[in-house]
């Protein structure tokens, strides 16, 4: 009985062993080589060391050809004294080219905007980047807006404007994935849009673009949005096979992930899923999201603890880490709520340099700044009006760089990051005095 | 009387003998124990036996989830000798030491786990030594991380395991600031000034401690030092 | 077979006896529910069953719970006080325990029984007047138990209507809010009683008025606010920290400090509430008024604005402070008096009226350099010498000598003798016990006196000598003799006193740095007036915390007070609490007392861990809750 019983089992046992060998001899004999790339003249060869910032991009202005109307500075179809989204204003006194907007200054002379459609703008911002020494920026890819053909033209033109002008300055960049307001469907349309994208501005060609960054000897891809855990309409496992995707068996590109702030022990903020963990430790860089996680008072007691935790899993698992930093927060007009003018002060850049300190302090190797321009939620290091020069809002304001500073102050203190990430000595926890 | 005892007995025979079916369950077959260090000394991070780093473990195939704890002596080492061998999460918690994430270990037989940690501060060249009728400390303060630290302090007990929780004696200093890594602290015990703690002729042990500012955080310590006074 | 039958009677009298069970809860259902509350009379005794479960602090508060004083009320006499800086027990050495100060079970069944109440209201036949008060009422008692629940625990399930069992058990667990909403609750709670409360009961019941309802929201909205600024003076971590069960943010401080500020205003300006006799003509009779007080708050309706009563001697009607608390020469023969031993640190918080504005520690030498040398007695210091016991205590705030018996002070008629001990002529010291001298002629003992009924101090004889140098007297009753058994204390208990709503009101001012600051100033300095005290201070949080441990020593705020500004665990780190011994100085003639500072012998140093700030939920198996941090 006992022998029977045995028997009846060898067929499938000897079964299932010729299906394991089959197996394995389909994927043996031909291992995918990995690509290699050419990185003769290639300008930035790993994320290390650098500091950048993220590049929104997203505004244009009536006329400006892009025909998206005031994207991003109106409100409800309007851009006008009460209608606004922006809560800082662009000092434009730079720009070739400028919008008349229907707001006025105290003076009633008429307050202009700019629009990064125009190629003369794209090159003034990467300009101010090389003079104050900032390395570069991600361009950020809205997935929601480049779905639509206009938002494509749009983006394409202002990437086209940035390949441009970072060529021509010699600074960093790369190509940032924005999932918000995503869905599961939208993975496959990403990576499409991707292979477009490479082919169709030569992202990885070391010559057409030598300045587009690479780490671990690949392009840099970045994707920023996984395992947030506000209602999102796609998965940490979507994210997963979207890695594998871009990468592919040749491991195409390297990965920086946008996590949110308490990524790491899977709380507050962040889902609970350990397939988070699997797919961080898949990827190549992380950048947690700190906007809004802190301000100048809790920023010791949240992020003392948190960098060198963070870092040392990062280390741990092979991965590399580079901290975000914002010079403050302010979206009382986006949001409609006076109270929030200003919820997170600059407080002159000791808030910025309280983060950059505390980055480098503890052990950062590289910095992302959010962002190089977003002045919908005031966290823009670029020129922007100074309290006292603003247009007027109706009965509501705009917010300002504090009077006695100049108008590029938060490009220099960023700057002046980037040196201390360099490695240039003379810099501590003490923020640096610019020279009058 | 007699009847009594009699009946007693034979209760405590029943009890005993109800007794031994209720412990036919195994013994704690495995034991746990291993050493917090310092992740980059590789020297053990010295803490405190009694309202210390914490080590917290779940045992897994348990609904419950019910998280029991094991202390940790002076020397940053534990041992726990009664533990099942199964499959645990153990995480340090409210440590001396930048927070670590849970791991998922498998304990069996003599099963050793070192703690790799960050110590928020690494209490260097320090010494302690009797000068006149004062015990004095100098040390240097060299913090990990970007809090400020709070309190330094130099704690006297009759026993080795002698720290901030557990001090007959103590002399600290509040900083609340940031260090600088190459600045001598010195801290004193007067020992007259003590004398209902500290006798002359007798030994204790001093220990030099720094607290740093962040949540639940505990003492970081040099090694405690014997001195006769 | 005959194994079967008797395990089937059991079943049958087990039935029956749950039929009992059954039968006795039957007014809880609708309809019986109904009958109860359409009579007057009904709902008095449904109403005085609550009030009865009411989380009150008072006299038979311990930290096993409420009413301590049925069944065996035998506790030792170990009160909240001496978890705190207050006092000592003669002999214990506890601090405080995971179990202790628990309310769950109790708690959530007083907010069931008040839910039904709740949920019959609308169906009773009565008048719009008396539908108000009952709803004020209900509002008032479910604000007072959920103010109790979440002091101790956080954040708590808000359980506002009866729950059914209907097959589904499930269906009746209710997750924890948080604890800002919690508190919110409580405030709303508090709304909804004063909105609908009267300003008095015809004949004057002891019952929660409009009033009341306005003290309660001015300790709770303050106990808030205090969680909300002082929070992160003591993180902790685990789930319940991220759900946001325990823990608020500062941010919310504001609103809880102004909830407190006009609750508070309420009181003060509706011209209906007075500090008792508010102006004596000296320190003797500040004191002796303050003793009053407290000795039957009856005598001051003006200040006490809500009683609770002890009515008769007995079981659940009496309390157990008249034999516990006794000095030792007063016992009446109760075998353990004399068990509450106010603490020298307390003594010291006391302002004197030559230095008014600060704390003034008793110094015990001439030079008066060394009130923190506490390592015994030192021949080669000078110390003051005086004929009189308590005469060190000279000039210390009025409401001290009402609060403790000092050495050598009268009490019941007797001269209360504390004394640690001597110093002989030849400089030696001799303290805590051995044998009696003799200088000259006389014999001089070591406790004062020949025998052990003829003094209160010092004797580790049964537990019955003060060990801190003073005996306990703040709400004792001189005039009365209580039996020596148990529930034999009939004092009433005043549960909200003016005092301590002018003291709300002038810590939410400087803590929230909102409000009138100058009326806060004055009601600071009115209470300092009814003590004997003729120099205004100024309103600062530190004159405001000195004057309410002075004030309220006692009465039970002073746990709650350490835990809802996170001061606990700074005060209580290896805290070591001190007494001043008496001791009579022979090397002069005629002896004269000297005084000791000291660590309070036999009492192992105290330390406050973070996780006690809140208590640990019961039951967490079967409710499915998420307990609080490391429990």
């Amino acid at each position: 009985m006992k022998i029977l019983k045995f028997l009846t089992l060898l067929p499938f046992l000897s079964f299932s062993c010729d299906g394991a060998d089959e197996s394995i001899q389909i994927t043996e004999p031909k291992p995918v080589e990995e690509v290699k790339y050419d990185d003769t003249g290639v300008l930035f060869k790993s994320y290390k060391g650098l500091v950048m910032a993220g590049y929104q991009g997203w505004f244009t202005a009536e006329g400006d050809g892009a025909e998206r109307g005031w994207h991003h500075y109106q409100k409800n179809g309007k851009f006008e004294p009460g209608a606004a989204s922006i809560d800082f204003w662009p000092d434009v006194t730079d720009y070739p080219k400028t919008y008349k907007t229907a707001f006025k200054y105290k003076n009633q002379e008429a307050a202009h905007v700019y629009s990064p459609y125009d190629e003369e703008s794209v090159d003034l911002h990467f300009k101010w980047m090389k003079e104050h020494g900032i390395d570069g920026v991600y361009m950020q890819r809205f997935v929601s807006e480049v779905k639509g053909e206009s938002g494509k033209r749009h983006f394409n033109k202002v990437l086209a404007n940035a390949l441009k002008a970072s060529k021509k300055y010699g600074r960093a960049i790369s190509i940032m994935y924005d999932l918000s307001g995503s869905n599961t469907a939208d993975m496959d349309f990403i990576a499409k849009d991707w292979e477009e994208l490479q082919s169709t501005f030569k992202l990885f060609d070391n010559k057409e673009n030598p300045q587009y960054l690479r780490h671990n000897g690949r392009p840099l891809l970045a994707i920023w949005g996984v395992g947030f855990n506000d209602g999102r309409k796609y998965s940490i496992a979507d994210i997963q096979k979207l890695v594998e995707k871009v990468k592919g068996p040749t491991k195409k590109a390297s990965i920086l992930l946008g996590v949110p702030y308490y990524w790491r022990t899977l709380g507050n903020d962040t889902e609970n899923s350990t397939l988070l963990h699997t797919v961080i430790k898949s990827a190549d860089v992380i950048m947690p999201w700190a906007v809004g996680r802190y301000n100048s008072t809790s920023y010791t007691s949240v992020a003392g603890t948190h960098l060198p935790g963070d870092i040392a899993w990062c280390k741990a698992n092979n991965l590399d880490y580079a901290p975000l930093v914002f010079p403050g927060f302010s979206w009382g007009n986006l949001k409609n709520d006076k109270s929030l003018y200003n919820q997170i002060p600059r407080g002159r850049g000791d808030f910025l340099w309280q983060q950059i300190a505390g980055a480098k302090l503890s052990g950062a190797e590289a910095l992302y700044v959010a962002m190089f321009d977003e002045v919908d939620e005031g966290t823009a290091i670029f020129k922007c009006k100074r309290e006292g020069e603003l247009p007027e809002n109706a009965d509501g304001k705009f917010v300002g760089i504090e009077g006695d500073l100049k108008t590029d102050h938060y490009l220099w203190l960023t700057g002046q990051g980037a040196k201390w990430f360099h490695g240039e000595s003379g810099f501590s926890a003490k923020k640096p005095e610019r020279p009058l | 009387m007699k009847k009594i005892s009699i009946y007693l007995s034979v209760l405590a025979v029943m009890l005993s003998a109800a007794g031994c079916k209720i412990d036919n369950y195994p013994a704690p077959d495995a034991q746990l124990f291993g050493t917090f260090l310092d992740a980059e000394t590789n020297e053990p991070v010295e803490q405190d036996i009694i309202r210390g780093s914490t080590i917290e473990f779940i045992e897994h195939g348990y609904a419950s989830q019910t998280k029991q704890v094991m202390i940790v002596k002076n020397d940053g080492s534990y041992r726990n000798n009664l533990i099942f061998a199964n499959k645990y999460t153990i995480t340090p918690v409210r440590g001396n030491f930048v927070p670590t994430e849970p791991q998922d270990v498998t304990v069996a037989g003599a099963t050793q786990l070192d703690f790799k940690v960050q110590p928020y501060i690494r209490v260097k060249d320090a010494k302690i030594e009797k000068v006149g009728s004062k015990v004095v400390a100098t040390f240097k303060i060299q913090q990990t991380v970007i809090n400020n630290v709070k309190k330094i302090g130099l704690y006297a007990h009759p026993e080795p395991s002698v720290g901030e929780p557990m001090r007959t004696v103590l002399s600290d200093m509040e900083i609340n600031a940031a260090t600088d890594p190459n600045k001598v602290y010195k801290l004193e015990i007067d020992i007259p000034a003590n004398s209902n703690n500290l006798k002359s002729g007798s030994q204790y042990f001093f220990r030099i401690g720094a607290l740093i500012d962040a949540p639940e955080s505990k003492f970081n310590y040099a090694k405690a030092v014997r001195l006769t006074l | 077979m005959k194994f079967t039958r008797h395990i089937l009677s059991l079943f049958v009298l087990l039935t029956a006896l749950s039929c009992n069970n059954v039968l006795d809860k039957q007014p809880l259902d609708k309809l019986q529910g109904e009958n109860l509350f359409s009579n007057p009379e009904g709902v008095k005794l449904y109403m005085a069953n609550l009030y009865y479960q009411l989380p009150i602090e008072d006299f038979t508060f311990f930290r096993q719970g409420f009413n301590w004083n049925t069944g065996d009320p035998n506790n030792g006499g170990f009160a909240p006080a001496m978890i705190t800086d207050e006092a000592v027990h003669t002999e214990f050495g506890d601090f405080i325990g995971d179990g202790d100060f628990q309310w769950w079970d109790q708690g959530y069944k007083l907010i069931r029984d008040t839910n039904i109440l709740i949920d019959i209201i609308p169906t009773l036949d009565i008048n719009e007047d008396e539908t108000k008060a009952l709803v004020g009422e209900s509002s008032f008692i479910r604000a007072y138990a959920y103010f109790a629940l979440v002091k101790r625990y956080g954040g708590v399930p808000l359980i506002t209507a009866v729950q059914k069992y209907e097959g589904d058990v499930e269906a009746l667990k209710v997750p924890r809010s948080t604890e800002k909403e919690s508190w919110e609750f409580v405030m709303k709670e508090c709304d909804v009683a004063i909105a609908n409360l009267a300003d008095s009961w015809p004949g004057g019941e002891r019952r929660a008025t409009k009033w009341v309802a306005y003290a309660l929201k001015s300790r709770a909205a303050l106990h808030a606010a205090s969680l909300a600024k002082y929070g992160e003076r003591a993180p902790i971590s685990g789930t319940a920290v991220d759900q946001k069960l325990v823990g608020m943010d500062k941010s919310a401080a504001a609103e809880f400090y102004k909830a407190a500020i006009e609750a508070s205003e309420a009181i003060i300006n509706s011209g209906k509430f007075a500090l008792y006799k508010p102006t004596p003509a000296s320190p003797a009779e500040a004191a002796e008024n303050y003793r009053k007080l407290f000795e039957d708050p009856n005598i001051a309706p003006g200040e006490a604005i809500f009683i609770k009563g002890f009515a008769r001697p007995g079981s659940g009607t009496g309390h157990n402070y008249g034999i516990w608390f006794q000095p030792n020469q007063t016992a009446n023969g109760w075998p353990h008096p004399g068990r509450m031993n106010p603490t020298l640190d307390l003594i010291d918080a006391y302002e004197s009226y030559t230095n008014p504005g600060q704390s003034a520690p008793i110094t015990t030498t001439v030079a008066g350099n060394d009130v923190s040398d506490y390592n015994g007695f030192d021949p080669a210091k000078n110390y003051k010498r005086y004929e009189d016991p308590a005469g060190i205590y000279k000039d210390k705030d009025a409401r001290l000598w009402a609060t403790a018996i000092l050495p050598g002070t009268a009490w019941k008629g007797q001269k209360i003798i504390i004394q640690a001990g001597f110093i002989k002529p030849d400089g030696n010291a001799q303290l805590f016990g051995g044998e009696p001298i003799k200088v000259g002629s006389t014999t001089i003992y070591p406790f004062g006196a020949a025998d052990r009924t003829q003094y209160s101090g010092f004797d580790t004889w049964g537990g019955n000598n003060t060990r801190t140098g003073v005996s306990f007297k703040k709400f004792l009753n001189e005039g009365v003799n209580v039996a020596p058994g148990w529930n034999q204390t009939v004092s009433d208990w005043a549960d909200f006193r003016y005092a301590e709503i002018l003291l709300n009101y002038a810590e939410a001012i400087v803590e929230s740095g909102t409000g009138a600051a100058a009326k806060g100033a004055q009601a600071l300095n009115d209470i300092r007036r009814r003590a004997g005290h003729t120099k205004d201070i100024p309103l600062t949080i530190d004159n405001v915390i000195r004057e309410r441990r002075v004030e309220l020593a006692f009465e039970n705020k002073r746990f709650w007070d350490l835990v809802r500004r996170r001061e606990y665990h700074t005060l209580f780190n290896n805290r070591v609490r001190h007494a001043l011994i008496p001791v009579l100085d022979l090397r002069v003639t005629p002896a004269k007392y000297i005084f000791i500072r000291e660590n309070i012998a036999r009492l192992n140093p105290a330390t406050f861990d973070y996780k006690q700030y809140y208590r640990s939920i019961p039951g967490i198996g079967a409710n499915g809750l998420v307990q609080n941090p490391q429990y």
